[in-house]
């Protein structure tokens, strides 16, 4: 546990260092003021371009605009961002040979890699939380009557638990691949087969696409919490395989 | 004018972020003359005139690996 510990500080300081928690807190951050501005502004600035007539058509900005922009945001430019700068975090150590002192020092390789996550887990976190609390304060701030509800909540644990898929799928690829292109690829090519496996309806509700997809739709109680938590679930499991698929091959592979 | 007063909450932090991820990155392009591709002029440029992908391209992609 203390070899845990000690990489797990280790990777902090990497991460540091490699302007991993610059980047990805100064963005979430930008994303967090944006969100907010754009769906207030956005209206104002169509009515300044558009004809008279089609402007006075454009309904007011409500508080669910900014969490469109929000779900919106975090979804797409976010985790993309966030599978990038995690996707070399394994082949840093194989090309340099970090790696290779620690361990026949007796550092487990379970700790590696669960070190690892678990610094990573730590930033996006952080970072994530960071963007909503933003985003939350200036929507209270344009429109007051927003309310911090349940669904809204799950919606937003949603995005922050796929996160998490993404940062384990990102690591098992790593492993696999030993270079931070494969990684991506595997990260990439397995969302992209979850997004296909959604048109199937019969599984479409275990799907942990739902978790990015149906955010909105849980927020406007058109989409049931059941499903959420199943996708939930689900994620979870998925999540925990990766994870130990990675370390499973970690194990045993020479360094 | 009054519209802009407006928008000066959301404006000033915006351009503090974007200015703080480009001077650290315009530091560390200048401090640091190894780069996986391109040279220091290319990156002064990319860093300093694309705002917010600038800075985070070259963190990502461009900075040598030498600390």
């Amino acid at each position: 546990m203390s070899g845990f510990f000690a990489f797990f500080k280790k990777e902090c300081v990497s991460q540091k260092r490699t302007y991993k928690w610059l980047v990805l807190g100064l963005v979430f951050l930008l994303f967090g003021i944006l969100n907010p501005l754009a769906a207030k502004f956005l209206p104002d600035i169509l009515g300044s371009i558009l004809p008279g007539s089609l402007a006075s058509a454009i309904p007011e900005s409500v508080a669910l605009d900014s969490w469109q922009q929000f779900f919106k945001n975090s979804t797409q430019m976010g985790l993309l961002l966030l599978a990038i700068l995690f996707s070399g975090q394994m082949s840093r150590e194989y090309t340099q040979g970090t790696l290779l002192p620690l361990l026949t020092r007796g550092l487990s390789r379970t700790s590696v890699v669960f070190a690892k996550f678990a610094a990573a887990a730590a930033s996006w976190t952080v970072a994530y939380f960071l963007s909503f609390g933003v985003t939350y304060l200036y929507t209270l701030y344009f429109w007051p009557d927003t309310t911090f509800t349940w669904q809204l909540f799950l919606s937003v644990c949603g995005v922050w638990e796929f996160g998490l898929f993404i940062l384990a799928l990102a690591l098992l690829g790593g492993i696999a691949f030993r270079n931070s292109y494969g990684a991506l690829l595997l990260t990439g090519g397995i969302i992209i087969v979850l997004f296909l496996l959604a048109a199937i309806p019969a599984i479409n509700e275990w799907n942990p696409v739902v978790l990015v997809s149906q955010n909105l739709g849980l927020i406007q109680n058109s989409v049931a919490c059941g499903t959420f938590l199943a996708a939930g679930g689900i994620t979870a499991a998925l999540t925990l395989l990766a994870l130990m698929g990675a370390c499973i091959l970690f194990k045993r592979q020479q360094l | 004018m009054e519209q802009l007063m407006e928008y000066l909450p959301f404006l000033i932090p915006i351009v503090i972020i974007e200015w703080a991820l480009a001077i650290t990155a315009l530091v560390h392009v200048i401090r640091h003359p190894h780069y996986k591709f391109g040279n220091r002029v290319f990156w002064i440029l990319i860093v300093l005139f694309v705002q917010v992908i600038g800075p985070i391209l070259y963190f990502v992609a461009g900075r040598g690996d030498s600390e």
